[in-house]
């Protein structure tokens, strides 16, 4: 079995610290409870370079990126007083 | 002026007089450009109590110190006037290549005054300035005179144009530059359009100076490999501000039907994917943008060709309508960009309107026979139509949503979705009080671009009313802004990741002056201190008042969705305020304290 | 070596434009570029790029022999030689020979890359 790259961007770092390798036959709401990503921080699914919902079924060898509400764009307020 | 052009033009347009002036180094070093430029001008040029759309408004049309430099994102201009959709100060930025092409002619700035006898266009080509006679185009749409101008004068000139709302004084009227792109919100287009100034039309075959030749092309050249090298750049770059669309939906932040709620159950229609494989003909950037988020379409349904759909526009004429096929949004931003209406308040007048048909506040009396029902997309282009002509039930949407909550009376302005005047831009934010304190406190009224704070709801807790959250409206009201005063985009930074010690950086090495991050940051927050004060100086009363949201905030919790339930209540709306003044260093009402404007250095500017 | 361009990946940004006048003439001035973007809208709403395939039109047409070809086998206007009677612009069948008020003698492309390492979408590629 082929299994899934998931590649996390930007803050989404802070969840996922790497590019990891999933299991496919999961939908990617699933893939991200399992890899305790929050959804809703996840602006953008793209799989193969295309656009795909969260409720999209994982194929084999499937390229998943996972792009965050915000890119970059970390402030001061996160380091001053999240800390 | 290293990175400066030099020459401001003041185009008198009662007498047909147009004077360049150089520009002035105080406020080069005081307000940066753009938005501060537009700020200080308005403030110290125009006499209390001016009237919006009389002689003694003032149109400025500005550019940045980065404006025209090879940065990405370098084409951003600012248009600014006192509005006329709310009275108090407004800017609105467009991308494009003006503020590039305007430079290259030798300027940084127009600054429009008075009332034209008759229907005119600036033509400038480097030094040759002149007000040309413009009846000829009166009354057609923005993108048919953009393209007969092109013809007319040569492709190199960049045009920015108003279309017939605008002459008619539809008070959210825009300026149109590119075939699409707009300073859309708070009315700059109908101060344009009420001093019967057509068009602009600029070229240029000069070269802007910078400070240090060599360090400029050094971070400029990290500056575009660090954007190529983004992750996020693929994606962005396909889908541009629609790929959020489904996310917004999923949060229960997309607002629909007039944001009765924050969720659309046909939300799919309007997927960025689907958009972009269904209508995008081609990606189109503004100048200087490797990560162009601007979509040529073609809706082969209702056969016209439009920039766009994106975010803003999918959500206010898409699910705020409850329209969900991306094609029949497609036309109704085609008709936005020919009248020249700004597609967010547009979307809300029609959403508004249908509301109130929905509670029977209005019949079929007062709509001239017309079925105001949500979803129906015939509806919506008519609305559009009779709004941009002034007739019937159009001319009373024309004057925005707060006008028209005024008309209909019964109870309608608790949903009028507005704060200040002008109508709010593609967030519900009932389950998400940074955003809701960010559309509270906006310096032109209800929109995003100032602070875009829900990710922030999101990543530290929807439910939350916080100090920290305050801080983050705060110091997004300063860095969002401040590429307004640059003349660049922000979407580098906020989109791809772009770090924003880039910008300190480059600005030093053209400009030849050193300023820190911090030190910018407070000429931003200068900035947004003088255009609270401009609004404390032309609106009797102002103050605490006209930062609380629609009443429906409190009053009326999201009726369906992921946020089903939640509202925000009157107690943490105050709490909210009480915060951000505080933090502000402003007064309980909102208004700047006097140790605020002399740590500014606007006490003697600004006496309040 | 040829510059080549991939029109429907354009995206008319122009930063080619400013890059080859920062490389070529050290200014900010994309009237001063080596290459050529038209756009075309609304309709059908398209970018057209222009660069040089160095036909060798323009030397052909020279009446004073001054377009060789450097090593890179790139055509040059030696600006020295020229008398500036513009046969060379004229005769180029891309547009590509430019002139700016500020210089006599037009010139053209040299191959020098920099352009293709601004474009973004990779609109412009070396062969």
């Amino acid at each position: 079995m082929k299994r899934v790259k998931v590649v996390p961007v930007g803050m989404l770092k802070n969840y996922l610290s790497e590019t990891v390798r999933a299991n496919p036959a999961q939908t990617v709401h699933q893939l991200l409870d399992g890899l305790g990503i929050p959804a809703d921080l996840v602006a953008v699914v793209m799989v193969n370079g295309r656009q795909e919902p969260k409720s999209y079924l994982l194929q084999e060898g499937d390229q998943v990126k996972l792009v965050p509400l915000v890119g970059g764009g970390q402030t001061l307020v996160e380091e001053r007083m999240l800390k | 002026m290293n990175a400066y052009a030099g020459t401001v033009l003041r185009v008198d347009l009662a007498r047909g007089k147009i004077t360049k002036e150089s520009l002035n180094l105080e406020l080069a070093r005081g307000y940066l450009g753009g938005r501060g430029f537009a700020a200080s001008i308005l403030y110290q040029e125009l006499e209390k109590g001016t009237d919006p759309l009389g002689p003694g408004n003032k149109l400025i049309v500005a550019t940045g110190p980065l404006s025209g430099l090879l940065i990405p994102g370098a084409g951003k201009t600012t248009f600014a006037a006192k509005s006329p959709a709310t009275g108090g100060y407004a800017d609105s930025s467009v991308g494009g290549h003006l503020c590039a092409e305007m430079k290259y002619a030798g300027y940084d700035a127009f600054i429009f005054e008075g009332i034209s006898p008759q229907p005119v266009y600036l033509f400038v080509d480097d030094e040759e300035v002149e007000l040309r006679e413009a009846s000829r185009y009166w009354g057609q749409g923005s993108i048919s005179v953009e393209k007969v101008l092109k013809e007319e004068l040569g492709e190199e000139f960049q045009i920015a144009t108003i279309g017939p709302a605008a002459e008619r004084g539809v008070v959210y009227s825009c300026v149109s530059h590119d075939f699409g792109r707009q300073a859309g919100r708070a009315g700059v287009g109908t101060v344009m359009g009420a001093k019967r100034l057509k068009a602009i039309a600029v070229r240029g075959t000069k070269s802007i100076p910078v400070a240090d030749l060599d360090e400029y092309r050094r971070i400029s050249r990290q500056m575009y490999d660090a954007c190529r090298a983004s992750e996020a750049w693929e994606s962005w770059t396909r889908l541009g501000t629609s790929g959020v669309n489904m996310w917004s939906d999923e949060v229960g932040s997309f607002p629909t039907r007039n944001f009765q709620s924050g969720a659309f159950e046909k939300a799919e229609g309007l997927a960025g994917e689907l958009m972009r494989e269904r209508i995008v003909v081609t990606d189109k950037a503004c100048f200087g943008c490797s990560s162009p988020c601007g979509k040529w379409s073609h809706s082969k349904k209702h056969g016209v060709r439009v920039e766009g759909p994106e975010y803003e526009t999918a959500a206010l004429l898409g699910a705020n309508v409850a329209l969900s096929d991306i094609e029949d949004v497609a036309y109704a931003n085609y008709l936005c960009d020919e009248y020249g209406l700004d597609t967010i308040s547009a979307g809300n007048a029609i959403a508004f309107a249908m509301e109130c048909f929905e509670k029977g506040i209005i019949t079929t009396e007062e709509t001239d026979g017309l079925e105001l029902n949500f979803g129906q997309a015939k509806v919506v282009f008519a609305l559009l139509e009779k709004i941009a002509k002034r007739e019937g039930i159009g001319d009373i949407l024309a004057q925005g949503v707060k006008h028209a909550a005024r008309v209909w009376g019964k109870g309608s302005s608790d949903f009028a979705v507005q704060v200040k005047g002008l109508e709010m831009s593609g967030y519900e934010s009932r389950n998400a009080p940074a955003m809701l304190l960010s559309y509270m406190t906006a310096d032109v009224g209800a929109h995003h671009n100032r602070s875009w704070a829900i990710t922030y709801d999101l990543e530290v807790g929807r439910d939350k009313v916080t100090e920290d959250k305050a801080a983050k409206v705060i110091e997004l009201q300063h860095i969002r802004p401040l590429f307004d005063c640059l003349g660049c985009c922000r979407l580098q930074w906020v989109e791809l990741g772009l770090d924003l010690g880039y910008y300190a950086a480059v600005l030093k090495a053209v400009t030849g002056v050193d300023r820190s991050w911090d030190d910018l940051l407070k000429i931003s927050e200068r900035v947004w201190n003088l255009t609270r004060a401009f609004w404390v100086r032309e609106v009797e009363g102002f103050g605490r008042e006209w930062d609380y949201p629609p009443a429906r905030t409190w009053k009326e919790p999201v009726i369906s969705g992921p946020t089903k339930g939640k509202f925000v209540s009157r107690e943490d709306v105050e709490k909210l305020l009480d915060m951000y003044y505080a933090q502000r260093g402003w007064d309980k009402n909102g208004i700047p304290t006097r140790e605020k404007l002399e740590e500014l250095g606007l006490s003697d500017l600004v006496k309040i | 070596m040829y510059l080549r361009a991939d029109s429907s990946k354009c995206s008319g940004c122009r930063a080619c434009l400013l890059a080859c006048s920062l490389y070529h003439f050290a200014e900010n001035n994309p009237k001063k570029a080596r290459l050529a973007i038209t756009p075309h809208f609304p309709n059908p709403g398209t970018y057209e790029v222009r660069t040089c395939t160095q036909c060798g039109e323009c030397a052909e047409v020279c009446p004073v022999d001054c377009i060789p070809r450097d090593e890179k086998g790139a055509y040059y206007i030696d600006a020295e030689e020229c008398i500036a009677c513009m046969a060379c612009v004229d005769a180029c069948p891309e547009g590509v020979i430019f002139v700016h008020p500020d210089y006599e003698a037009p010139f053209q492309c040299d191959l020098c890359e920099e352009c293709v390492s601004y474009c973004g979408p990779g609109a412009l590629y070396i062969e």
